[in-house]
């Protein structure tokens, strides 16, 4: 439990994509270094962390995976708000879980904070002969969507660790340069503000603190 | 992959066929057994129990009259089962039938296993019927979007647990994927999702273990109450039952059916309608998953464990995150299968619309309520969504419990369901340290939540953490540290407020810079408001809010012991009588406090009906001590006016009479009319008055008791008829009164003259005048005082109304004395005190 005050930032990631494209599989991999052929469905959401360092810091990650089934209402509230990263998943050798990305996208505009980074993510890139999406292609629509892209393989945990790596990078990079804007959004983490709050403190306590 | 299918041997089904349906066991006790964890033996770690799917079919799919009726024999319950058993196959044979009446390969049908018929042939319209067709009324679009279902459901069945054989097998997942397309396709607004295979799985696992081939040669009944070729319908029939408490947990969307019949438009079906829809309910959807997990999270455990409450919700942990799985699947993650089974047996026994189940997360979540509560937003959240295996019990406690822990957890929810209070919650808690170990300390959290730099003048505040105190070199050193938090520890605000942010920090991924910025604020905030000497400090220990202390009953029992089920039921039904009664007695009040004493013409009637009114008051004001709970041992006696109360009595008594009269067959001619029944609007005439009292005279002349003798009932008087022995000593004793012809005394009727108090009582006004027969001999209740009831206000009215009644003659003081002596000491005050009028009923 110490471990875990033991870091310098905390970023919220979730998974999201199609039924049994890999997300859960992703996500043990990443955090436990497992994996498993036969895995259950996943029911609501599942959740683990791992620390990793980037540049000298230590970045906690929050992970976040959830049933594909459930792009539906039930939970979405809960399972996008504050989340600063989506890994979009799709399996390579299903076509319909690369068509369905779209709709993904559209639920991440709709849900999620309007700054969360996003990766798209071929996974299951072992599957070489059954491989039913190019990548040439989901890369040019990465591209065009801005978003970054990488395929990986949770079986064989090629680039695994890569895509996690560079999500969190790129969100500790626009983090720490302050260009994660401050919106209306009450919920989304700002810097502007909160540094305000710690001046004002301050202030109030050379005052005498006359306004508690 | 070991053999896929192992069942017990038949003759162990047979004999807890036996068991279950020929040993003159009612259901009730068989739900019992269940519940207790009895129903089979030695279930400890296997998941297949033999009997399992009987009992199963029994509590879950029994015919509708065995639904209540505890004490009926059980019986298979056959009726509905071969109903179930004829619906599946029509049903799965019509939706499975593609448009050119064909099947699928593999496809048999249930119950036979034979190759289905091919039907019809093809709709005569090529142009429509067609697979190739795009026409919009093409079947086959239809055909194909099941196809497509049945494939979804099958990548989910093909996942269905992993680890059990049985489930590998392409025989059982196509039938588990017929019985999910089944359900989905009858029930179109839920549809399929995902959870309903880890459901359905065991249902069908279980039905399958106690499968029994049609070939052998057994008792014929069990062979067609397990019949091997009815599994799959069978299944479907128990995992229809458990969706009928389940399934509202899987709605994602508002009920088509439910908005289309809420609002009927006269609109063509095509135009969507939406926004009106809208704009009537003004109430966005909400999931029922997600107010089924907010009734667990912030109702009930909140009512039963406030800091565990309490430290979840300030970590900011949102309740459908966990509930959605564990209410969904029914525990079957949490637990382990077996386990889980075993807490079916019971919930399927106990409460087949599932409303309990709410009840068992509450229960769950008491029972790692020590590694949440000093968990910050990770930790609890990830004991929530991996629910830590078994019990920790691992404390030393060698000895195996007394009771299986799935057992214990249903046991803690119908008690927690029963009456959801923290010293409930707390009796759980006790429950849980005696039978699993778990201790009842709280421990503390790792990382020391509170970085305060210990002052002069600090109040004792006691952590819960011994080292919560840390120097002030550390403390500067250790910025990062910031994120530890204790959620017990009693906070001045504007630690509790740093410490909010910190955890929605978390919670949201908040970045350094706030973490940071949030850490110097939590730093200085205390010692600003220490500055002020406004430090709000909480004086009470940790868990002052929860205390830990048992409270003792009063029986014998321990005091982690739960009340029984029994004992609660016999509280409710004790307060329900109760209130019977107390609504018998307002009732009886109210009819008296709308009698009208201005239709009586003469003083004694009035005066009679007047004193009646000040006993209904008098009751009116016990009634309401009793509700108040100022009163613990009622007196029946003055619930009602004494004469009311004597009234009832004789009714009682003449009513046993008249049975008993009727039954020698005497010659009477009319039974006594009692008088209750004599209805309020009838007013009785002087005659009819007569009558009754000629009926009633043989009654009283001949009863050894005098003031039985029933009175004949004023005109206006309709419900509580007068009683004889009142009214006779006053008109005698106060002359100026006129007696009217309409309110016949008997003037001199031998029954009326007790010699105690009813005699000697001339005085003042009737309602000051509380002896009576109420102290005479033959009462059981002679002895005891009817203390004046404790009124709130006197009104000025009343008092002017007291003034008037002083120019009545008194009583001899002496006669007074003399005869009401026993109950002089209560009640002396009484004639003296001005009439109440709370109500301002009395004129």
């Amino acid at each position: 439990m110490t471990e875990q005050s033991n870091f310098d930032y905390l970023f919220k990631v979730v998974l999201i994509g199609d039924s049994g494209v890999g997300k859960s599989n992703l996500l043990s991999r990443f955090t436990r270094n497992e994996f498993n052929l036969e895995t259950k469905s996943t029911i609501g959401v599942e959740f683990a962390t791992r620390s990793i360092n980037v540049e000298g810091k230590t970045l906690k990650a929050q992970i976040w995976d959830t049933a594909g089934q459930e792009r539906y209402r039930a939970i979405t509230a809960a399972y996008y708000r504050g989340a600063v990263g989506a890994l979009l998943v799709y399996d390579i050798s299903k076509h319909a879980t690369y068509v369905n990305v779209t709709r993904w996208l559209k639920e991440l505009r709709d849900h999620a904070d309007s700054n969360i980074v996003i990766m798209l993510v071929g996974n299951k890139s072992d599957l070489k002969h059954l491989r039913a999406v190019p990548t040439e292609e989901a890369k040019a629509f990465a591209a065009e969507n801005g978003l970054s892209f990488i395929e990986t393989s949770a079986l064989d945990a090629s680039n695994v660790e890569s895509a996690f790596q560079t999500i969190l990078t790129d969100i500790y990079r626009i983090v720490s340069s302050k260009s994660l804007e401050q919106s209306e959004d009450p919920i989304k983490p700002t810097s502007g503000d909160t540094i305000q709050v710690s001046h004002s403190v301050d202030q109030n306590q050379s005052q005498g603190g006359k306004c508690c | 992959m070991g053999e896929p299918r192992s069942r017990p041997d038949v003759k162990e089904i047979k004999d807890l066929f036996d068991h279950l349906f020929h040993s003159g066991s009612n259901i009730g006790r068989l739900k019992d057994a269940a519940l207790a964890g009895r129903l089979f033996q030695g279930v400890e770690g296997a998941t297949g129990v033999a009997g399992r799917s009987m009992a199963w079919k029994l509590f879950l799919i029994a015919g509708e009259p065995l639904q209540d009726v505890a004490d009926v024999e059980a019986a298979p319950p056959w009726k509905t089962l071969c109903r179930a058993r004829e619906d599946y196959r029509r049903l799965l044979m019509e939706k499975m039938r593609a448009p050119d009446g064909g099947y699928e390969e593999g496809f048999t049908v249930p119950g036979t296993g034979e190759l289905p018929p091919r039907t019809e042939k093809g709709g005569g319209n090529l142009e429509k019927n067609n697979p190739l067709s795009l026409h919009d009324e093409n079947p086959w679009r239809e055909w194909f979007a099941s196809v497509e279902l049945r494939k979804t459901i099958l990548q989910d069945v093909e996942r269905t647990f992993p680890d059990i054989a049985y489930f590998r097998d392409a025989e059982v997942q196509a039938e588990l994927t017929h019985i999910l397309y089944l359900y989905s396709d009858m029930h179109p607004d839920i549809g399929y999702r995902q959870g309903m295979h880890e459901l359905l799985a065991p249902l069908y696992y279980a039905v399958d273990f106690d499968s029994i081939p049609d070939d052998g040669d057994t008792d014929p009944t069990l062979k067609e109450f397990c019949s091997r070729a009815w599994v799959a319908a069978d299944a479907w029939a128990l995992f229809s039952a458990v969706m009928k408490g389940t399934g509202r947990w899987y709605e994602w969307q508002e009920s088509k059916s439910a908005v289309a019949t809420a609002e009927p438009t006269p609109l063509p079906s095509h135009v969507q309608v939406n926004v009106a829809t809208r704009d009537i309910q003004m109430k966005p959807y909400i999931a029922p998953i997600v107010e089924a997990a907010n009734l667990v999270q912030s109702v009930f455990l909140k009512g039963v464990d406030p800091e565990l409450w309490k430290a979840m919700q300030s970590a900011g942990i949102e309740p459908q995150i966990y509930g959605i799985r564990w209410l969904r699947l029914l525990f079957t993650r949490e637990l382990a299968l077996e386990d889980a089974m075993v807490l079916w047996d019971g919930l399927f026994a106990v409460d087949p619309s599932f409303d309990l189940a709410l009840w068992i997360c509450v229960a769950m979540l008491v029972r790692i309520r020590n590694k949440l509560i000093p968990a910050d937003y990770s930790t609890q959240l990830t004991y929530l969504l991996r629910y830590p295996a078994d019990s920790p019990a691992a404390g030393g406690s060698a000895e195996p419990t007394p009771i299986h822990h799935a057992t214990l957890l249903i046991r803690q929810a119908l008690t927690l369901q029963m009456s959801p209070t923290p010293t409930i919650g707390v009796s759980v808690i006790q429950e849980n340290r005696n039978l699993l170990g778990i201790p009842t300390e709280v421990p503390s959290p790792v990382s020391p939540p509170v970085h305060r730099r210990p002052r002069q003048g600090e109040r004792g505040r006691s952590f819960t953490n011994a080292n919560g105190s840390r120097s002030l070199g550390q403390e500067a050193g250790n910025s990062k540290g910031a994120h530890g938090r204790q959620a017990s520890s009693p906070m001045g605000i504007p630690e509790t407020f740093a410490r909010g942010l910190l955890e929605r920090g978390e919670s949201l991924g908040i970045n350094k810079t706030v973490m940071e910025a949030v850490s110097g604020l939590r730093k200085n905030l205390p010692d600003l408001a220490t500055a002020l000497g406004r430090l709000p400090l909480s004086p009470q220990p940790a868990n002052a809010m929860y205390p830990m202390a048992p409270e003792r009953p009063v029986e014998e029992r321990p005091p982690w012991e739960p009340r029984t089920r029994s004992e609660m039921e016999r509280e409710v039904a004790q307060v329900r009588a109760l209130q019977r009664k107390l609504g018998d007695t307002v009732s009886w009040i109210v009819d008296t406090l709308l009698l009208d004493e201005g239709d009586v013409n003469d003083d004694v009637g009035r005066k009679t009906v007047q004193k009646r009114k000040r006993e209904a008051l008098e009751s009116l004001a016990y009634v309401r001590d009793i509700l108040k709970g100022t009163v613990h041992d009622i007196e029946e006696e003055r619930l009602l006016g004494e004469e009311e109360a004597k009234r009832r009595r004789e009714k009682a008594r003449r009513e046993k009479e008249a049975a008993e009269a009727l039954s020698r067959r005497t010659s009477t001619p009319h039974p006594p009319i009692p008088a209750a029944s004599i209805p309020i609007e009838t007013r009785p005439q002087g005659t009819g008055t007569r009558r009754s009292q000629d009926y009633f005279m043989p009654h009283a002349t001949s009863s050894s008791s005098p003031p039985t003798k029933p009175a004949p009932v004023p005109a206006v008087v309709a419900h509580p008829p007068a009683k004889p022995s009142r009214p006779p000593p006053l008109s005698a004793s106060v002359p100026a009164l006129p007696s009217s012809q309409s309110f016949s005394l008997p003037t001199s009727s031998p029954s009326t003259k007790t010699p105690t108090s009813t005699g000697v009582s001339p005085f003042s006004a009737p309602w000051n005048y509380t002896k009576s027969d109420f102290a005479s001999s033959d009462s059981p209740i002679a002895n005891l005082p009817r203390v004046p009831p404790r009124m709130s206000t006197t009104l000025p009215r009343a008092s002017v109304f007291g003034q008037a009644l002083r120019n009545y003659p008194q009583p001899p003081a002496s006669l007074f004395e003399s005869t009401s002596n026993a109950v002089a000491v209560s009640r002396d005050q009484k004639p003296k005190q001005a009439p109440y009028d709370p109500l301002g009923a009395i004129p």
